[in-house]
């Protein structure tokens, strides 16, 4: 059985009415049928903390209150009846310097505009199948901003400082030997 | 911290918190996915929307026209007087592709990335802006939706052979 989103609320928040009117009407394809709105951060929060949306969807650039500031008020302020709610901020930017300025305000998915409804879905998804842990310290709170886990090396260990990781015993023997072995010059002469 | 949304909390050394917030999300939506028909039928809503996009951006370049004015009148053009030209220059950019102007899109996202690239404006500078103004009235006064054909490849190729001009004549200081 297919996602069931019917029960799924979600509040989309952007000042330019035509893109609001179209998220609505592609979350409305989606299934969607709790979808509430705003058209700047302030307006936003009130309802935000009326309704305690699932999901929340907006804009970054809105006057008064832009998204940075809603995302602010959500994820940091007392009144916030969920201060983990799913964010995808929205934005015409695409240099990194800005996604990761809006990854760092505690957004949980950055979505460029224009874009697809693949694109939509694929951010939606990725809160569902893979949601962020929470970072808590002094100086923020939100989403973990490192996506992924890193990798260790997986080939072959040939440097001194893997020994360690020796694990046979005939490898481990070598070893002992040629720890055990003198260097010598290299320009010895006969 | 309300419990309610909170699965698990571990404490690094440092003093960090890791929080493990309960899926809600999954506990509403269930699993599955979505039905590709319902994906093609959203996309083709995008494609084919007749939401009216011709006034917002219209009043959208009034911004851009206001915001260079004002730069220009100001001796002092620092980065703060340019993000308020790149404020409407986003919204053009970010909804002309979406309401059948991907020419406006194409054409701002040059200008958009030549303006994140600046720390200060100069008279050259501003000459792309005029050359900017006037692409974008021409695409709204004809109302040329679509790609604009072979003169809107045209266009993208002469705005982005001018912001690539400006930046090698005046290349990034190196770090």
């Amino acid at each position: 059985m297919p996602y069931q989103f019917h029960n799924t609320s979600v509040l989309v928040v952007d000042d330019m009415k035509p893109m609001l009117q179209l998220v609505v009407k592609v979350l409305g394809i989606f299934g969607f049928r709790k979808i509430y709105t705003a058209m700047d951060g302030e307006d936003a929060f009130i309802k935000f903390c009326h309704h305690a949306p699932d999901i929340v969807i907006t804009d970054w650039q809105m006057e008064p209150t832009d998204g940075d500031e809603l995302i602010d008020r959500i994820r940091n302020t007392k009144k916030s009846p969920n201060p983990f709610v799913p964010i995808i901020l929205m934005s015409g930017y695409t240099a990194l310097s800005r996604v990761q300025m809006a990854r760092d305000k505690g957004a949980t998915e950055f979505l460029v505009k224009p874009f697809r409804a693949q694109d939509l879905y694929n951010r939606i998804e990725q809160m569902i199948e893979n949601p962020r842990k929470f970072v808590d310290c002094q100086v923020y709170f939100g989403p973990d901003r490192r996506r992924r886990k890193a990798r260790g090396y997986e080939g072959l260990r040939r440097r001194q400082i893997d020994t360690h990781n020796i694990s046979s015993d005939a490898m481990r023997e070598v070893h002992d030997i040629l720890s055990r072995l003198k260097p010598e010059p290299l320009n010895k002469k006969e | 911290m309300n419990k309610k949304f909170v699965l698990l909390t571990e404490t690094a050394e440092n003093g960090v918190k890791i929080i493990t917030p309960k899926n809600m999300l999954r506990e509403k939506t269930g699993f599955g996915g979505l039905d590709p028909v319902i994906l093609t039928r959203a996309e083709d809503q995008i494609r084919n929307n007749d939401i009216p996009f011709q006034y917002p951006a219209e009043e959208l370049l009034k911004q851009v026209i206001t915001a260079i004015e004002t730069a220009q009148s100001k001796s002092v053009r620092d980065r703060a007087l340019i993000e308020t030209i790149c404020k409407p220059v986003t919204q053009l950019k970010a909804g002309g592709a979406m309401f059948q102007y991907p020419l406006l899109t194409r054409i701002s996202g040059i200008v958009l990335h030549f303006l994140d690239g600046t720390m200060t404006l100069d008279e050259e500078a501003f000459g792309i802006l005029a050359v900017y103004v006037k692409i974008i009235h021409s695409i709204l006064g004809g109302r040329i939706t679509g790609d604009g054909g072979a003169a809107g490849s045209q266009l993208v190729h002469e705005m982005d052979d001018a912001c690539l001009r400006y930046n090698q004549k005046y290349p990034a200081p190196k770090n």
